[in-house]
Parts: structure tokens; sequence; C-alpha cells
């Protein structure tokens, strides 16, 4: 009886043991994710920032993941707006090398005539010049 | 702790979808844009046509450059407007979120405190000075001076949980110090910067003590009365003080010379090297503005080296068996061992503990590291302020149209690689400090593309900044953090104030990306033209220039020179106003 008794009590020290380090281990997840998140939120001034980092430590498990989905909510579309801004200015710099190079190419072109073309004239003129004499 | 950046990696992934999702097309960022312009220059220079069409073709290619950049800053914009957006909608949802009782009660006590933390510094110090003073009449008259609500630091001991008794004592004192304190490590990590954390915290003090003195000096009371005593005193927190070791510990309290001619200055006779303050010379150098302000200066150009003065000592503001803790140290260039909480070493057979006035450093011999930033920080004395407002007249007309009285801005001399912090006051401008920077390689200029640094009136528009030496993309701090800050990769490190132009013929600063900021090659481009266009700092510099921005509850102006001036010496000065007195 008296084994029996003390089976139980310790099955249930352990889960409450068990109950309580997972309940550490969340919250303890949980303010190193804020804690990341708050430093690189744009939402807030750096004097709201040092009373926020200060004041999770005193707040329940469900305001932090309150303010966790907040916080990654703004991560989030922040880092979808660089990763479009990045893409457009892809796309523009990528279309000025084309065009660059495109133009690169026809000038050439078009100032290699212009000087091929001057050269005949110019040598025209002299064989002209060479005909009179 | 490694401020490792959640954006950052989102950014980072969505990046990689973006490349899985176009397999074959690779992004082409600034840097592979720079390079092709590189190699199309380099095409028309070996092109067969004449040297009158190259230029054409060149200005044709500019053309198309300028148009490219206006996208890009359309681009910009509107992605700052989506941004502005959600920030919005996220301020929004945290006021919502700060409105619920059980957040309001906790952030309503803890956030004033952040928001006057210069003035809540000051009075913890006060009331630290009054626990080991037992002056009470001279420090409440101080405290009320400063105007905080004591009422506030009970609340807030009521959320920290601590003393019940309802008065502020010794461990609200620390709490609320430790939670101000732990800011700091906050925003610079704590690895980063072992040295820039004791030195802010003394800057706190040493504005502190100064403000003090200043305050004190047309009162009657007494001298004796304002210092603080001597360590062996005993400051009451035994975990937060260096002197505060075991009663058992055997020390050698050295020998107190007499009292110095108050005409002498110790430290305007000490050779650069940093001899030593002692016991016999700390109080006369203390006692004055000045002394405390050299005192300052020792210790931030001691880069890594301490020379304890007496109040960091007191105030518990250095701590070397934190700042050097599981390493040797050297006191004074002999070997120390840590035991208990100070450090000890052995001097003609006794064995004496750390002092103020002593020296402390990590190595026998001290040469920099890589991963030391170099500061170039400079007070600017009276003197110099006037020659330098004499040299650039031009420029403070400029900037004084924009600023108001008490403001600060910034003045870069891009001729002599020099950027000074100047105040506009009612009577004029300050110069009141010097850095030494780097500019654009190819000069100045404000072509876009054309890696020139913008010259004119800018003021800043975004600020970022993240642990010292930590990697900037996009005005957004990365993972990415470097070890060597010296001698490494030319990258925008630790902030960026980005500019933007506030003249017609520099309106693209901001679209083309024109910061300051840190640079993780410091030994190479600082004073030199290094740059893409941008001003490059130390990290260690570029902090205390973000500071300062974002202390300023007004613009923060730049202006930029290329201008070679050479300011005339005092001596010069002096003259020319006596000739001008005597003309008069």
């Amino acid at each position: 009886m008296g084994s029996f008794c003390f089976e139980n009590v310790f099955a249930n020290l352990e889960k409450s043991a068990w109950k309580w380090y997972n309940c550490v281990m969340e919250k303890t997840k949980i303010l190193a994710e804020l804690k990341r998140l708050l430093a690189c939120t744009q939402s807030l001034s750096e004097p709201k920032k040092g009373a926020y980092l200060e004041a999770i430590k005193y707040l329940p498990t469900e305001r932090l993941v309150e303010l966790q989905r907040i916080l990654q909510e703004e991560a989030d579309a922040v880092a979808r707006i660089d990763a479009e801004q990045i893409e457009a200015t892809s796309k523009i710099n990528k279309g000025y090398l084309e065009d660059s190079e495109k133009l690169v190419k026809e000038s050439e072109k078009e100032f290699i005539a212009v000087e091929e073309k001057s050269e005949r004239a110019e040598g025209e003129k002299m064989l002209e010049k060479l005909n009179d004499i | 702790m490694a401020l490792e950046s959640n954006l950052g990696k989102a950014i980072e992934t969505k990046e990689k979808a973006i490349l899985a999702k176009k397999p074959g097309e690779d992004l082409v960022d600034e840097k592979k844009l720079d390079s092709e312009i590189v190699a199309l220059e380099k095409k028309i220079k070996d092109s067969p046509v004449q040297g009158e069409h190259k230029e054409l073709m060149t200005q044709r290619l500019d053309e198309m450059l300028s148009a490219r950049a206006e996208d890009v800053t359309a681009v910009s914009d509107d992605a700052e407007q989506k941004f502005l957006e959600v920030i919005a909608v996220v301020q929004k949802s945290l006021t919502e979120f700060t409105e619920q009782p059980e957040v309001k009660d906790v952030i309503e006590n803890i956030e004033p405190f952040f928001e006057k933390k210069e003035a809540v510094m000051k009075a913890i110090h006060l009331k630290s000075y009054k626990r080991r003073s037992g002056d009470w009449k001279y420090v409440n008259q101080r405290l009320a001076g400063l105007g905080i609500d004591e009422n506030k630091i009970v609340k807030i001991q009521e959320v920290l949980g601590i003393e019940a008794d309802g008065k502020t004592g010794p461990e609200t004192i620390n709490a609320i110090s430790n939670m101000l304190g732990s800011r700091i490590g906050v925003e610079f990590g704590n690895e980063a910067s072992q040295y820039a954390d004791g030195g802010m915290v003394a800057e706190a003090v040493d504005e502190a003590t100064q403000a003090i003195g200043k305050e004190s000096e047309p009162s009657s009371a007494p001298k004796e009365t304002k210092a603080p005593p001597p360590p062996s005193s005993s400051p009451s927190s035994p975990s937060s003080s260096p002197s505060s070791s075991p009663s058992s510990s055997p020390k050698t309290p050295p020998e107190k010379p007499p009292a110095p001619q108050e005409t002498q200055d110790p430290l305007a006779e000490t050779p650069s090297e940093g001899p030593l303050l002692t016991h016999g010379n700390i109080d006369q150098i203390a006692s004055t503005a000045e002394g405390r302000r050299q005192i300052r200066e020792k210790v931030l150009n001691s880069n890594g080296e301490f020379i304890l003065s007496r109040d960091e000592l007191l105030y518990s503001a250095v701590k070397p068996h934190h700042l050097y803790r599981d390493k040797p140290v050297w006191i004074n260039g002999k070997k120390a061992e840590p035991r208990g909480l100070g450090y000890y070493f052995s001097e003609g057979g006794a064995p004496a503990k750390v002092d103020f006035g002593d020296r402390v450093t990590d190595t026998a011999t001290r040469a920099p590291r890589d991963d030391e930033s170099i500061r170039t920080e400079k007070v600017v004395t009276k003197e110099e302020s006037e020659c330098l407002c004499f040299a650039f007249e031009r420029e403070i007309g400029e900037l004084r149209k924009k600023m108001g009285v008490g403001d600060k801005g910034m003045l870069v001399d891009g001729a002599s690689k020099k950027m000074y912090i100047v105040r506009k006051t009612s009577k004029g401008f300050v110069f009141e400090k010097s850095y030494t920077v780097a500019t654009g390689k190819p000069g100045f200029g404000e072509g876009s593309g054309s890696n020139r640094t913008p010259r004119g009136m800018h003021s800043v528009k975004v600020t970022s900044r993240g642990p010292r030496g930590s990697v900037i993309k996009h005005k957004r701090v990365q993972r990415e953090r470097k070890t060597n800050l010296r001698t490494g990769r030319a990258d925008i490190t630790t902030a960026v104030l980005a500019l933007e132009g506030e003249e017609s013929s520099n309106r693209n600063s901001y679209g083309r990306g024109i910061y300051i900021h840190g640079t993780a090659a410091e030994q190479r481009r600082l004073g030199r033209q290094a740059s893409a266009g941008c001003v490059n700092t130390s990290n260690v510099d570029v902090e205390s220039m973000y500071a300062l921005t974002e202390r300023q509850e007004s613009k923060m102006y730049v202006y930029i020179t290329d201008r070679r001036v050479q300011p005339p010496s005092s001596s010069m000065l002096a003259a020319a106003r006596g000739r001008g007195r005597r003309a008069a």
C-alpha cells in the first residue's frame, strides 16, 4: 500500500516537474524570439524598445505570444517589401544592362559608318585636288 | 548576446525563393551592375571609333544611367511607402496591445525610465553617492533639480517586485541601474564592445559628475562635501564594485603624497603615452570640470586600455574583473591573477588589489587587435574651434540657415578627410568633435553611378544600426558580423545614416545610396579617397554619430564640402583681431 502511494506521488511529481519545465522552456523560447524581433522592429522608438524589452520579463505567456504575432507580421511584411524591391531593382538593372550594351554596339556601328563616310569624302576631295593639278 | 536579425533571415529566404523561381536568371545587384558598367566603359575605351565619338557614347550611357537611377528611386519610394503603411498598421496593433490592463500597468511604469534615461542615471549616481557619503542635504538639493519623480521610482520597484517597504533603497537603485545598463548590452551586443560598454556607462557617469560640478560651482557648499570618499569607504553593493572585495583580502594602500599646488595641472604635464593617475593627483584633477574632461578623453583615447579613474571605480562603471573575466590581465605592466571579486598581483611579496589610478590592459605590451575599431574621435579645443569657424565661414553660413539654436550638425571637410560635429549657439557656432573619414575614390560629384561624394547640404533621412561589426544591406541589419574591423572587406558595417540631398544639385543622393557608415576596412580607408561615394567612418565613431542623430529631436544636417581651406593658427587669429580692434 505504501509503495503504491509513493509511486503515485512520484508520478505526479514528475508530471508536474515536466509541465513546469515545458512551460519555462516555452516562455524562454518566446522571450528569445521576442528579443530578436524587438531588436529589428522599426515600429517602436529606441526608448519604447527598451521599455518593451524590460516589460516582456513581467508579462504572461499569452500576451507574449500576441506580441510575437504582431512583430512577426511586421518582419514578414518588411521582408516581402524588401524582396520585391530587390526583384524590381534587379529587373531595372538587367534592362539597363541590355539596353546599354545595345546602345554601345549601335553607337559603335553608327560612328564607324560616319567616320568611314567622312574619310571617303576627304579622300575624294584629295583625289579631286590631285586631278586638278 | 548576438543580435540575430529575424528580418535578415526572412530576406535571405525570400531571396533564395526568388532565385529558385527563376533558374538561370541571377539577380543583378548594385555590385554586379558596377562591374558590368566598368566592363562597358572598358569596351568603349578599346573601341576603334575616334575619341570625340567615344565621349558621345559615354554621354549617351550616362543619360541612360540617370534614367535608371530615377527608376530605382521610384521603386525605392514605392517600397518606402509600403513600408510606412506596414509600420502604421503594426503601430496600431501595438497601441491596442498596450491598452490591455496587464500590459499597460507594466509598460507605463517602465517606459518613463527609458525616456528620461540620462536624468535617471544622474539620480542613481547621486543616490549611490548619498549612500556612501551620507551627504543627504547636498544630494537632495541636486535631486530636486533633476526633476525626477520619486513616486515613479517607488512604482517601478513595485513592478520589479523588490523592497516592499515602499522606500527607494539600494536594491531598487541597483535594479534600475542594471535595467538601464542592460539596454546598452542590448544595443551593442554583449561581446561586441567590452570597451564601449564601459565607455558608455563611464560617459553617463562623467556627464553626471560634470553636471554636479557645474551646478555646485556657484553654491556655497564646501568642496569637501562634494568629493566622494575614497573607494576604501566601501560602496554598499558587494556585487557591483571592484573595491568591494572580501574584508579578509590583503591590501596595500599606497601612500598619499601631499596635496598638489592649486595652479598645477598634473595632466597637462604628463606625456601622451599616459602616465598613471595616482592617488596624489587624482583628487586635484577630478575636482575641476576640465580635469574630468581630460580623464574622460584619456579613457576614450586609450582604445582597450583603461586608466581607472576614481569616479569610474567608485560608481562601479568600469569593473576590470568583469571586463577581463577568464582572461589574464596586466595591471601597470604586471601580470595579475583573478581572485574573488578583484584582480591581485604580487608586488614585493605582498598581494595588492587593482585600484583607481591603475592601468589595466589585456596584454603586457598592447598591440591593436583586428576586432578593435579605431577611435578617431578628438575633442576640438576652444582655440581650434575659433580657427575652424573662421576657415569654414561659408559652410557654416549654409548650416546656420537650417539649424536651430542648440542643434548639432555635421560638417564633412572632404579636402582633409575630417568630419566635425558643430553646434549652433546663440552666439555663433562651436566645433565640438572631429573624426577622420573617407570619401569617394574618384573625388566629388553629384552624378548617378559616378561613385563620387556629393557636395552641399544634406539631412539624415533614415538611420539603422546593429551590434558593432554587423553588416548592413539595404539599410537593414544582417545576421553576418565582421570580426576583422581594421583590415577586412569594405562592407557597410555597424550603422548607417542615409543622406538626403537638400539642394537641387544633390537631390539624387538618397537614390544613389549615399550614407555615412562604418567600414570593415578602417586601416585602408580612413583619411583617404577610397569609398564608392559614401562617407566612411570607423565602427566606433559611427556609433557615436548614430547616437547623436537619434538623440537630436530636430533634423540632423550634414554639409559636405570639398573646398580646400587652411584654418589660421590661433596666434594669427588673435593678431588679426588685435588689428581689427586697433583699427576700430
